[in-house]
Parts: C-alpha cells; structure tokens; sequence
C-alpha cells in the first residue's frame, strides 16, 4: 500500500479546516479572536464564534498556539514554533495537491 | 446572545467569555450564529479541555462541601486521539471517594448479611423469612435461586445459544436503562433512593450468598447478581456528586450540578456500561448452564 505523502496530522475532526484557517491569520504575528474572524472573513473562509474558539482550544492543547496576556477584554494568540511547522508541513502539502489537481485538469482540457 | 454563554462550561467562560461577549456584541445576530453558539457549548462540554493555563489564569479546582467537583472535562470522543483510559484518570481520581463510598456501601452490608445468615444457619428465604418471624410453618423448600431444572440433561444447541444470547443482551440493556433511571429519578430526592436500592441489593445478595451450598449454575447466577450490584454500586458512586450538587445550595450550584452530570455520564460509559456488557456475559452463561443441566 502507498503512503500518503501528505504529513500526517493530528485529528482535528471537523476543526481541521478551521485550524488551518486560524494558524494562517496568525502565521505573521499574534492575534486576538476578534482579528481572526476579520481575517479569516477576508481570507474568504470566515470563522464562526463557536467554531473559532473551538479551533484555538484544540490548538492550544496541541500546543500550536499560544495565549498571551489579556489586554482588556481581548487576548491575543501566538503561532508556537510546533505550530509554524506544522503549518508550513500543511501548506507545503496543500500546495503539491494543488499543483497535481492542476496539472491533471490542464491535461484533460 | 450573552445568556447563551452560560450554556458554556465555567472553566470556557473563564478563558474565552470576556473575548467572546465582545465579538458577539459586535456582532448581528443571526441564526446562524446562535445554532454556532449552541453546537460550540456542546462541543466545549463534551469535546474540549481547559488548555494548559497560561496568561495569568487561575488554575484553582472548584471544591464545595468537601466533594472535589469536576473543573475540569474531560474527552468523551477521542478528537486528539487521548486514550479513554487516559482521559478517564483525572475523572476517576475526581470521583473517588464517592465511589469508593458507593463501593463500600456495597460491600459492608453484603457482607454483615452474608456473615449472619451462615451463622444463623439459613439455607433458603423460607428460612429468613421464618427467622424473621414472618411465616410460620412454611415447610415448602425455597431455593436459593429456584428451583433446578429438569433432571435431565441437554447437550448445547443452537436453540439454547440464540436464547442465552437474547437473555444475556436483554437484561445487560434492562440493567443499563434501569440504573440511568434510578439516577435520574433519585436526583430529585437527593439520591436517597438509589443509596436504599443499594444497600437493599446489598443485603440480599449478602443473604443469598449465606445460604452456601450452591450448584455450578447458581454459582453463576450469584457471581453475575455481583457483578450487577457492582455495577449497581458503580453507578451509585457516580451520580453521588450530582446528589451533593443538588443538596449544596451554593451560587455555584448550577455549575456544580452541570459539572457532576458531565463526570456521571463520562463514568457510566466507562464503567457502568462494561460492568452491565459483563453482566450480560454471565447471565449468558449462566442461563446456558442451566438450560443444558
């Protein structure tokens, strides 16, 4: 049987997209929850209130983010080292996906 | 929108109440958004765990009357691939003295029963019933566990496999529903009856295990009617912080029972349902031996 190359990845369940989508908002710097709704928004994969703070919990315990002091009543959340990697394993994944789809299609057309 | 947020687990609200009742006042509310909120408080009760703290968050555990409660939750599907038994650990360790309570509340009366029906030299309910002064006369023979069956025997055949099999999965459901029941409908008198139907199940197993001399079947039959009111006992144990949640009258008295009904069903499936699947087990058997005696 052959392995998959995409890395393997911690089940995540439904949270699997969502992590991605909150890791990537915050891959250039650390981030409160009402920022990454916004940018997931922009993204144009927005975020819901449960499914956001269901995402950073499993995150944080995986410890691919960080929480930071509050400030006032926001808190912001930073990309771990484990979770920069992981990321980028994920994105790096992604990406050979998408260019093999692509390829295939341009070869069908 | 806000009062959704109570819907949420203390230790949740704690970490990301103050964050979210920002957004959400931000926010328009729309359907949505408040099936959103109500899918992610079932999902933080049954699917999500306080994280390591950090960011200058308290760590200190809920503890009332005595009884440590359970701050924190634990996973009831593996969504990080944490073992059961792992996840159960902090749970049980929460749960202990009530259970071990619970367990005791078994064992003690059982076993005084047993001890004194062996010296009296009962052998049959007949017995206790007369020594109890409630019949008198009674020359019928009671039997430990009925009477035996026919005398003779039958080789195991398929008809007695599939009926052994259809009693053993029956009665392991009857006594799963039937425990939840009894929890259920002991909380609202404070757990009084489930501990009474405890030390009542105690005393007559304790009683029957005093008659002594028993068949192979009745061996069985007595060994499955332990592993029932150990289930019963484990049961019992785990609802009792939910009992204590209802008698504490505290502030934090809703959270506390929520917390406690969470630690019931987390035990219950990790303890009481296996002990039943065992009981089934040992009715099958049981019923086996004697359909083939």
């Amino acid at each position: 049987m052959i392995k998959p190359r995409i890395p393997e990845e911690p089940d995540l369940g439904r949270f699997s997209d969502p992590a991605l989508v909150v890791l990537t908002c915050i891959a250039d710097g650390p981030k409160h929850g009402y920022a990454i709704l916004q940018e997931s928004e922009s993204l144009g994969f927005p975020l819901s209130l449960g499914t956001l703070y269901g995402a950073l919990n499993r995150l944080e315990r995986l410890g691919f983010v960080e929480a930071l002091p509050s400030t006032g009543r926001r808190r912001p959340y930073r990309l771990t080292r484990t979770g920069a990697g992981h990321l980028k394993s994920r994105l790096s994944a992604l990406n050979r996906v998408v260019r093999y789809g692509s390829r295939k299609l341009a070869r069908a057309q | 929108m806000k009062l959704l947020l109570h819907l949420y687990p203390a230790w949740w609200r704690r970490r990301y109440g103050a964050e979210a009742l920002d957004i959400l006042q931000g926010r328009p509310t729309t359907a949505a958004s408040l099936l959103d909120l109500l899918a992610g408080a079932l999902d933080a009760w049954v699917n999500q765990e306080k994280p390591p703290s950090g960011a200058g968050e308290s760590d200190a555990p809920i503890v009332e009357g005595g009884l440590l409660m359970a701050g924190n939750r634990i996973r009831i599907s593996g969504v990080s691939g944490v073992s059961v038994a792992a996840a159960l650990g902090p749970v049980l360790r929460r749960n202990a003295a009530a259970m071990m309570a619970a367990v005791l509340l078994a064992i003690v009366p059982a076993g005084v029963a047993a001890v004194l029906t062996a010296n009296a030299s009962l052998h049959s309910w007949g017995d206790v019933a007369g020594s109890a002064g409630l019949s008198q006369g009674d020359t019928v023979q009671h039997f430990a566990y009925g009477p035996i069956g026919p005398t003779s025997s039958h080789s195991l055949n398929g008809d007695i496999v599939a009926a052994a099999g259809i009693a053993a999965v029956a009665t392991a459901l009857a006594l799963m529903l039937a425990l939840v029941v009894v929890s259920l409908a002991s909380f609202l008198l404070f757990g009084a009856p489930a501990v009474l139907v405890l030390i009542g199940a105690a005393i007559s197993w304790g009683i029957q295990l005093g008659f002594g001399d028993t068949t192979l079947a009745q061996g069985w039959f007595a060994a499955a009617a332990g592993v029932a009111l150990l289930a019963l006992a484990l049961n019992t144990g785990a609802a009792l912080p939910m009992y204590w949640a209802r008698l504490s009258g505290s502030e934090r008295r809703l959270e506390s029972r929520r917390e406690a009904l969470a630690s019931y069903w987390a035990l219950y499936r990790s303890l009481v349902m296996p002990a039943c699947g065992v009981f089934g087990i040992m009715v099958f058997v049981t019923v086996s031996l004697l359909a083939t005696s």
